[in-house]
């Protein structure tokens, strides 16, 4: 009799463990803090992990030199549940797998088309619906399978898909469209935003949808561009939404369940950086705007940059957390992007609870340019990234990198930087920080909610270049020019060929920022140059995409680095525990969960996926 | 004062116009080859071109990062893609001496079958070239080709 009540015990209580030991969403849970509640890897223990089992590692990966910024093809975040690990695999698989050997539990090729960038979603499905898998393809479809199986489920859009094309692209037949990350779940909704051309304003609209879950509708549309007598509409040229395709909400989003509220990153405007032709402050671009999930109806928004011409688009996901002042548990979104401000955002109002100045910020001089008086910058905490450099500021320590930055200074007849917010120039060539690629970028942030700590990793790496009058036929009046060499490595203040920045280091940290205080707690470099290692300059900091979780054992994990290594940090203090390299650069999140072995495995994607044990 | 000023601006524009001719090659036309009109339809369909085509890789790395393209929506043909690899391994690739096989080393520095062997047979025999110089030193290399295309040789 006792027997039989342990395992009926057991049989209620599991599901509810099991979700907690899973990784059942990109960032873990709805709100998309990346903690875990796993504690059997711990700070004591962490340094004995051992590779468990890998798949789909391209052994062409190894060869390619991470510091050229070669975009892998995968940027995936698995999903874990039940013991089930559902991940994309280039070129174009979706594939599940057991999560404690690395099995393959079932394989759906795509055909042409190519697997998702960024992972797939899981929807646990509904009294009438078996569990889903849902993923975009780079065709432009959104589909959906049966998590068991693998096979579309047919009465979900046309045959199980959904073509996000139609509608959207008639007018662009060319133009690329896609859906750039998985989509999130809200009640019987998943929400999807889109990817395409960034760098010219016509194309495609970059919308954001809703679908219903069960048969695919469309349930509702937000508009990036404003249209005429939405909010922000006046941010733009008359009628500029009719052809204008960018913004795009091409990052992650996250959703507050019980306030029925979903918050989304939304990227730069076109051009990246001249805006001659989208005079205004250009809502929603590199904002995060809360939208009310069940009617996509605009409830704040909070820009971060105005006007935007360098790049700094909006892509982390928008992570949710309580913060505690005064005995008050305020319920906040941390919005944090490229520039380099980290914002905590009252939930409801997407108030600021540290005050925010609307700073004097510098002029372009290029013709025709109207850059933003000013620019929000938050009283803390403090910014998270370099925001400009002197004229002196060279990298020195290393005699052979030394004069390589010395001679490349001289070349663009030298460091012209004006601090925060510098506008790229057309008379001199400036250097910007933080560059295109931030500062913080999709990575985002982790949270540990017991220690009320936001985790965040970001780089040092300047943009390089000035406006020039572009030929006559191009879309924009100016674009920008490198006198270092044509295409986007050059307008990178560094040597491109071996990924080494040219300003003093650190050239990448990763920090930890109390909610509650506003304050940095810690911060150490993140990665380190096997070139620089060898000749005794350590612990530089290594450029690269990706950003951290977290674990109730106290242990941070993130790769991130393009010197292919995966680390763990202790999440008090920063404290390195662990590392180990990769086939390839891990230009993704990691995540952890319970196998039905008891082992809490770790696995971070590479060229493919790797996963980590205790022995 | 106002002299002086604009003796410094001067002299400030010259520093920078002098730098720029160093790296004229900035608006230069991308060499024509079988494979530059699909390279040209696909990839500007979303990016321009110098976005990408001004940076020289090696064709593994080319192959990755024309499939990364892909995988992000670029909307293609297999035979295009195939086309496109063929152009950018060729006009705008980068090769290391120290690692490719001839076929490669003779189609990127566009030199004659038997000199890339030799570059190949040399490096067994004598260990990785650590600069253009010694390349140079291989049998049959023309310096003055191997100059002109110094851009197209990595070592590592």
């Amino acid at each position: 009799m006792k027997i039989v009540r342990v395992i009926l015990l057991a049989a209620v209580v599991v599901p509810g463990l099991g979700a907690q030991t899973d990784w059942s969403a990109y960032g873990h849970d709805p709100g998309g803090q990346r903690y875990s509640p796993l504690t059997q890897i711990t700070t004591q223990n962490v340094s004995k992990l051992k590779l468990a089992w890998q798949f789909g590692i391209d052994p062409a990966a190894a060869d390619i030199n991470p510091a050229t910024q070669v975009l892998p093809s995968t940027e995936a975040v698995p999903i874990v549940v039940g013991g089930v690990l559902y991940t994309p695999i280039a070129p174009s698989s979706i594939l599940a797998l057991e999560s404690n050997t690395g099995r393959e539990v079932w394989r759906h090729e795509l055909g042409r088309a190519r697997a998702p960038t960024r992972g797939v979603t899981y929807w646990a499905g509904d009294r009438t619906s078996a569990p889903r898998i849902l993923a975009g393809t780079s065709d432009g479809r959104l589909i959906a399978l049966d998590a068991k199986t693998g096979k579309l489920v047919p009465g979900f859009g046309k045959e199980g898909a959904i073509d996000l094309r139609v509608g959207v692209t008639e007018k662009f037949p060319d133009a690329p469209y896609r859906m750039s990350s998985p989509g999130v779940i809200y009640r019987n909704l998943i929400i999807t935003g889109a990817a395409g051309k960034e760098g010219e304003p016509t194309g495609p609209a970059m919308d954001v949808r809703a679908w219903d879950l069960q048969s695919g509708k469309l349930v509702w549309t937000f508009h990036t561009i404003p249209h005429p007598g939405e909010a922000g509409y006046d941010t733009w040229p008359k009628d500029y939404w009719v052809t204008a395709g960018t913004p795009a909400h091409w990052g992650l989003a996250t959703v507050d369940e019980p306030r029925g509220l979903i918050f989304l990153p939304i990227g730069q405007p076109a051009g990246d950086y001249y805006g001659g032709a989208r005079k205004g402050q250009n809502l929603h671009s590199s904002s995060v705007v809360a939208l009310d999930a069940n009617t996509g109806k605009l409830r704040w928004h909070f820009q971060l940059t105005h006007h935007d011409v360098w790049d700094y688009d909006v892509t982390a996901a928008p992570a949710l957390m309580d913060v505690v002042q005064n005995g008050k548990t305020i319920p906040v979104v941390v919005a944090v992007s490229k520039p380099g401000y980290m914002f905590f955002l009252e939930r409801e109002t997407g108030k600021s609870i540290y005050p925010v100045e609307e700073r004097p910020m510098p002029q372009s001089d290029v013709p025709g340019e109207e850059t933003s008086p000013t620019q929000p910058i938050p009283s803390k905490p403090p910014a998270l990234a370099r925001t400009g450099i002197k004229a002196d500021e060279i990298f020195t320590g290393e005699p052979e990198h030394e004069k390589y930055c010395r001679d490349l200074v001289a070349k663009i007849g030298g460091i012209h930087n004006l601090g925060p917010y510098t506008p790229y120039s057309s008379k001199e060539v400036r250097i910007i920080f933080p560059g295109q690629q931030g500062g913080p970028n999709q990575g985002g942030v982790s949270i540990d909610p017991t220690l009320g700590y936001v985790f965040v990793n970001s780089r040092n790496l300047g943009g390089l270049g000035r406006l020039d009058k572009a030929p006559a036929g191009a879309q924009m009046d100016y674009s920008r020019v490198s006198p270092l060499g044509r295409g986007t490595l050059y307008a990178r203040f560094s040597d491109q060929a071996r990924g080494l920045p040219c300003q003093p280091t650190p050239w990448a940290e990763l920090m930890a920022v109390s909610a509650n205080t506003g304050d940095i707690v810690w911060r150490v470099p993140l990665g380190s140059m096997d070139v620089m290692e060898a000749k005794g300059v350590h612990n530089t900091g290594a450029t690269g995409q990706g950003g951290s979780i977290v674990t109730a054992g106290g242990v941070l994990f993130i790769a991130g680095t393009i010197d292919k290594r995966f680390r763990a940090f202790e999440s008090r203090t920063g404290k390195l525990l662990w590392e180990t390299k990769l086939d390839a650069p891990g230009h993704s999140n990691p995540l952890t969960y319970m196998g039905p072995d008891n082992k809490q495995y770790v696995v971070i994607v590479s060229s493919g996926v790797n996963a980590f044990a205790l022995e | 004062m106002v002299t002086m000023t604009l003796k410094m601006i001067l002299v400030g524009a010259a520093a920078v116009a002098l730098s720029w001719t160093v790296t004229a090659s900035q608006q230069e036309a991308l060499p024509d080859g079988p494979g530059k009109e699909a390279m040209e339809r696909v990839c500007s369909a979303c990016h321009e071109l110098d976005i990408a085509a001004g940076t020289r890789h090696t064709r593994a790395e080319w192959r990755v990062l024309v499939e990364s393209m892909v995988s992000r929506g670029a909307r293609a043909t297999d035979e295009e893609i195939a086309a496109i690899n063929d152009y950018l391994g060729t006009y705008m690739a980068v090769v290391n001496v120290n690692k490719a096989a001839a076929p490669e080393i003779e189609a990127v520095l566009a030199i004659p079958k038997n000199v890339a062997e030799e570059i190949v047979r040399y490096r067994a025999e004598k260990g990785e070239f650590k600069d253009l110089e010694s390349l140079k030193n291989v049998p049959g290399v023309d310096a003055k080709v191997l100059e002109e295309r110094k851009d197209r040789v990595a070592f590592r």
